[in-house]
């Protein structure tokens, strides 16, 4: 059992009540203690027995030994064997031999014969073990002298009973103990499942029941006891959490009725209150309304005795008061004195004022007529109609009275017909003119904004007059605009053309609508404004032609990128008719390959608007409606207008500029080829004029020889003329020839020590060093890609020009070479005469010379050579001087990295 | 430890060879062998009195001429017994043995075995060794003899008291009884 246990007890034992797992868990520790004892017991049991054994037989084999050394000594088996007898008192042993000290078998014994004895035995000390017996070899010593062995032969059949007797023991306290485990184990577990069960039962019950009024029982004061009172505390708490959370439930479900209740009602007296006040004030804005639309002076009187009257605006604005005050002649303190108001020339009192005699009297006054005079002399010639209000009783409370001005309209309208700029600041003063129509869009009451801005007069725009007085091009789209309004009863918006009285043409005007419901939802009447929109109009329009105007082309779309303008300029360029770019995305005039990336480029360019060239250090193409690609140029610039910002584009053909560049090119390509030429020229002129110059030398020098002081003074002079002349003529033939010879003889680079031609160079100049005395000092050379011949003829052409342009003083010439910016810059430096500034270019020309021929020798090609082999080796040569001080001629050599640079095959002539 | 047994062993046994080695053999020469041997022997199973040994001494094993060993005994010859190392003495006459101060005599069976013999050998701390019989009764320790083709020995236990040696109890049990 306690192996099953030990191999899988989790499987075993998942369902098993704790009861069970005790006593197993218990039985298992036992009979594992035991066996692990038993086996202790055992080990030590064999161990003990064996070494009991081997001291056992090598006691006895001393004692036999010890008693056989002189008969093995004198030779005596007789002796010997009689020793051996002795064994007889040991059953373990089986047999014994003694045997000489060279091995020979000397003497024997056995308990029973049957058991093998070797013949011969080496004198070693041997104790063996094999199956049930044991072996030992004990050797013999006579005074430290082997003088033979004894052999032993012993069973060991002794440890088969002690192992009997061990494990009989054994097995019997085994089964005792599991036995005695068992019955304590099943009476000490109950000590602890007793409870545990119960409060395992428990739990079960309360969560079947639910009932959280039982407890359980607590049987001891040890750990269960606690969890006991622990789990009772848990009930009891959860008992208690569980009647709050019912308490609190009950009371927040009757909360929640009592709220409902209470919220409906609130919320109904809410709605009729709410509505009542709508309408109320729905009324008293239509009023408002009207009052404020109708183009009349009307006042308002709300009590008997008219102690306040208010007005309209056009009733303020016609007693030069501001609005909101009291306009009653019968206020009870400050009432306005500033007017009095006339009937048929005669002044009224202030009870006898149309407005106050039908408050009082309650009887209405129709067609009344008045004037009031202000203060400064203004006259106001009024018509108009006085109703008293009433209270539920019929007594009046107040009253209403509306006057028509007769006189001052009439000049207002000649006022504004006199002078158009006049009329535009008040058209864009009172930016809007309002109008009320019937639900069917027809004036059926007079409307002064519209007839002030139109000059249509009552007659003719009444009904649907109005709509003479619209452009005849927008009239179609205004009615249909219209009718649209008028069947779905929604409001609108349009701009159209309207007739204009003051200007005396049509303007742009933005109109708006909206429907007036009543209380069942249908309409009432149509409220409007529009506004005079034609200067932003023009403005557009100027923008427009201006964009027009513009030499380039130019596209503007929004954010989208959708082309809202295009200009003549652009349809020259891509070949489009405007009417089939605008609409369309700004990508169709985009090359196909990277119209997709375009519209990325455009959001970038939205996120943060500011001018600036498209596509900068690329090349922009763009595409023709024929397919053809156009290089162009584009200016981006951000337009903000009340659509949010849109982007202008302005776009260049570079064609033509393309165009120049490449001819620029070829141009200059032609300009060295002809280089070349005339290089190639120089050189084969310098080459052939050698030779015909030669034989005129040669015989004006015959001619000098021999026939000096045979001709006349005369004569010779011109020969000497000849002479030097044709001398000078070749020399100059042979510097051209040099110059010439940089380019026509030139040979490959190589890699050479600068140090070679530098020696070289002062080899060839050392005469002239030695004449002058100068001293040449140079730093180290590096190594570099050039023509030797070349650079020996660099250096020596510099530093021979050092010595020959030297000073009062001996020349110091240093030839250097300094490290700068990854390349190495080479110089020479003398304290020679110095070069004045402005000769600094000119020196590396062709015969240029700075002095004259007797001053200082040569042809002055020299540092033309030098140019020329400096720039052969893709450097520069320049100077630094001032007269006197002497001067450094710089130079630099493309060292390195450089391709082998060949001589130009047709320069490659001989000689 | 096997090591220390083999160490032990084997040298003593190989030098053994020779001088115990044909203990069995008959033949004339090889009597004498086994006599050496077995004087030999008689060495290990005796104690001598202490003051019969000066410091560092030999000890002095002497065989009155005629010397029947031949060679046989020179093996013996630097052999420790008693603690001592062995060395052969040849006396010419049986007065000289006290002079040679001998721990041990063999008197061979030329010289008859008189009492005045054997009264000049013996003496304190000497074993008188012989091989004529009557030797031991006339006062000799201890005789070689022959028995039924064996070599035995007889002892004289008066002898060995009076000259103060003890006999192993061991070599006394082997001893031949004396008629």
């Amino acid at each position: 059992m306690s192996a099953i246990v030990a191999a899988r007890p989790k499987r075993l034992f998942r369902h098993h009540s704790i009861r069970w797992k005790l006593v197993a868990v218990m039985l298992t520790v036992t009979a594992l203690t035991l066996a692990l004892a038993g086996a202790g017991i055992l080990v030590y049991a064999r161990t003990s027995f064996d070494r009991q054994m081997a001291q056992h037989l090598h006691t006895l084999a001393d004692v036999i030994g010890l008693n056989s050394t002189a008969a093995l000594a004198f030779n005596d088996p007789k002796a010997a064997t009689e020793t051996l007898a002795a064994l007889r008192g040991d059953p373990q042993i089986n047999a014994a031999a003694l045997y000489l000290a060279d091995g020979r078998l000397f003497a024997t014994y056995w308990k029973e014969h049957g058991t093998d004895l070797p013949d011969r035995l080496d004198l070693l000390g041997r104790y063996q073990r094999t199956g049930d017996s044991v072996l030992l070899t004990d050797v013999v010593f006579l005074k430290d002298r082997p003088v033979g062995a004894l052999y032993l032969v012993a069973d060991t059949s002794g440890w088969g009973e002690t192992w009997r007797g061990y494990t009989g023991i054994l097995a019997v306290l085994f089964l005792a103990v599991l036995t005695v485990g068992f019955l304590l184990s099943v009476w000490l577990q109950r000590l602890f499942t007793r409870p545990v069960l119960a409060l395992a039962g428990l739990m079960h019950r309360i969560g079947r029941e639910r009932n959280y009024t039982l407890r359980a029982e607590k049987f001891a004061d040890d750990e269960i006891g606690t969890l006991a009172d622990g789990f009772n505390d848990m009930v009891a708490q959860i008992e208690r959490r569980r009647a709050e959370v019912e308490q609190a439930r009950e009371e927040l479900e009757r909360r929640v009725v009592e709220l409902n209740v209470e919220m409906t009602e609130r919320e109904r007296a809410e709605q009729a209150l709410r509505a009542s006040e709508e309408r109320e004030r729905a009324h008293a804005a239509d009023l408002r309304s009207v009052m404020e639309a109708v183009p009349a002076v009307v006042f308002v009187a709300r009590d008997r005795e008219c102690k306040n009257i208010t007005a309209n605006r056009a009733g303020y604005e016609m007693l030069r008061l501001p609005a909101g005050q009291n306009t009653s002649k019968s206020a009870s303190g400050d009432a306005p004195k500033h007017f009095r108001v006339f009937h048929n020339g005669v002044e009224l009192p202030a009870e006898e004022l149309p407005v106050q005699r039908v408050a009082r009297t309650g009887v209405a006054l129709h067609n009344f007529e008045e004037e009031v005079v202000l203060d400064d002399g203004t006259r106001h010639e009024l018509l108009g109609s006085v109703v008293p209000l009433l209270d539920e009783a019929g007594q009046p409370r107040g009253a209403v009275a509306v006057f028509i001005e007769i006189a001052e309209r009439k000049r207002a309208e000649e006022a504004l017909r006199a002078s158009e700029e006049r009329y535009r600041t008040l058209v864009s003063a009172t930016t809007s003119v309002v109008w009320t129509t019937d639900p069917g869009g027809r004036f059926v009451e007079p409307q002064p904004g519209w007839q002030s801005y139109t000059g249509q007069t009552w007659d003719e725009y009444r009904g649907l007059g109005w709509q003479e007085a619209l452009h005849a091009e927008d009239r179609e789209q205004v009615l249909a605009t219209w009718q649209r309004a008028l069947e779905s009863g929604e409001g609108y918006e349009l701009e159209a053309r309207l007739w204009h009285a003051g200007s005396r043409r049509y303007r742009y005007v933005a109109a708006r609508a909206a429907a007036l419901r009543d209380d069942a939802g249908g309409i009432r009447d149509w409220i409007g404004t529009f506004t005079d929109i034609d200067d932003r109009k023009r403005a557009e329009e100027q923008f427009r032609l201006a964009v027009e105007a513009a030499p380039n082309a130019m596209v503007m779309i929004d954010q989208e990128g959708r082309i809202l303008l295009a200009n003549r300029q652009l349809e020259t360029l891509f070949g489009y008719e405007r009417e089939e770019v605008i609409g369309r995305s700004v990508e169709v005039l985009v090359p196909e390959r990277s119209r997709s990336l375009h519209p990325d480029q455009r959001n970038h360019f939205f996120a943060d608007p500011h001018a600036r060239a498209m596509g900068a250090g690329r090349e922009l193409y763009g595409r023709r409606k024929d397919g053809r690609q156009v290089p162009i140029e584009i200016g981006l610039n951000p337009i903000v207008t009340n659509e949010g910002v849109l982007c202008l584009a302005s776009i260049i053909d570079i064609t033509e500029r393309k165009r120049a560049e490449q001819e620029f090119r070829r141009y200059t390509e032609e300009l060295q080829r002809s280089n070349r030429e005339l290089a190639q020229f120089a050189y084969v002129a310098s080459h052939d004029l050698q030779e015909p110059l030669r034989a005129i030398s040669g015989c004006v020098q015959l001619l000098q020889q021999r026939y000096r002081d045979k001709l006349d003074t005369r004569a010779d002079e011109l020969i000497d003329h000849a002479v030097s002349g044709a001398v000078r003529m070749q020399s100059l033939i042979n510097d051209l020839l040099a110059y010439s010879r940089v380019d026509s003889r030139a040979r490959p680079f190589e890699r050479c020590d600068l140090a070679q031609p530098l020696a070289q160079a002062l080899a060839n100049l050392q005469l002239a060093i030695a004449e002058s005395g100068a001293t040449v000092t140079s730093d180290e050379m590096p190594v570099v890609t050039g023509d030797p011949m070349q650079l020996t003829q660099l250096f020596q052409n510099l530093i021979g020009n050092a010595i020959k342009f030297r000073g009062e003083q001996p020349s110091l010439v240093h030839v250097g070479a300094e490290q700068k910016g990854g390349r190495t810059l080479f110089y020479v430096r003398d304290n020679g005469i110095g070069i004045e500034p402005q000769y600094y270019e000119r020196i590396f020309g062709v015969f240029q010379r700075l002095h004259t021929r007797t001053h200082y020798a040569g042809t002055g090609i020299g540092l033309a050579i030098c140019r020329k082999i400096v720039e052969r080796h893709h450097g520069r040569i320049w100077v630094e001087s001032s007269a006197g001080q002497g001067s450094t001629f710089y130079f630099t050599l493309q060292a390195g990295g450089m391709q082998d640079e060949r001589p130009s095959e047709q320069y490659r002539h001989g000689g | 430890m096997d090591r220390k047994w083999i160490s032990r062993v084997l040298p003593a046994g190989a030098a053994l060879v020779l001088a115990l080695g044909t203990a069995h053999a008959q033949p004339p020469p090889l009597e004498y062998q086994a006599k050496a041997s077995f004087v030999y022997n008689f060495i290990l199973f005796t104690d001598w009195p202490d003051d019969v040994f000066s410091d560092n001494g030999n000890f002095n094993l002497c065989v009155l001429s005629p010397d029947p060993f031949g060679r046989i005994l020179d093996a013996l010859a630097g052999e420790r017994a008693t603690g001592h190392p062995i060395a052969i003495k040849r006396l010419g006459s049986a007065e000289t043995a006290t002079e040679a101060r001998c721990h041990l005599v063999f008197v061979s069976a030329a010289h008859r075995p008189s009492t005045e013999l054997l009264k000049n050998v013996s003496g304190h701390g000497v074993l008188t060794v012989g091989e004529a019989s009557g030797f031991a009764d006339r006062g000799g320790v201890i005789n070689l003899v022959e028995d039924r083709g064996r070599l035995r020995f007889e002892v004289n236990r008066r002898a060995a008291e009076r000259a103060g040696l003890r006999l192993s109890s061991r070599l006394l049990n082997l001893a031949v009884e004396r008629p």
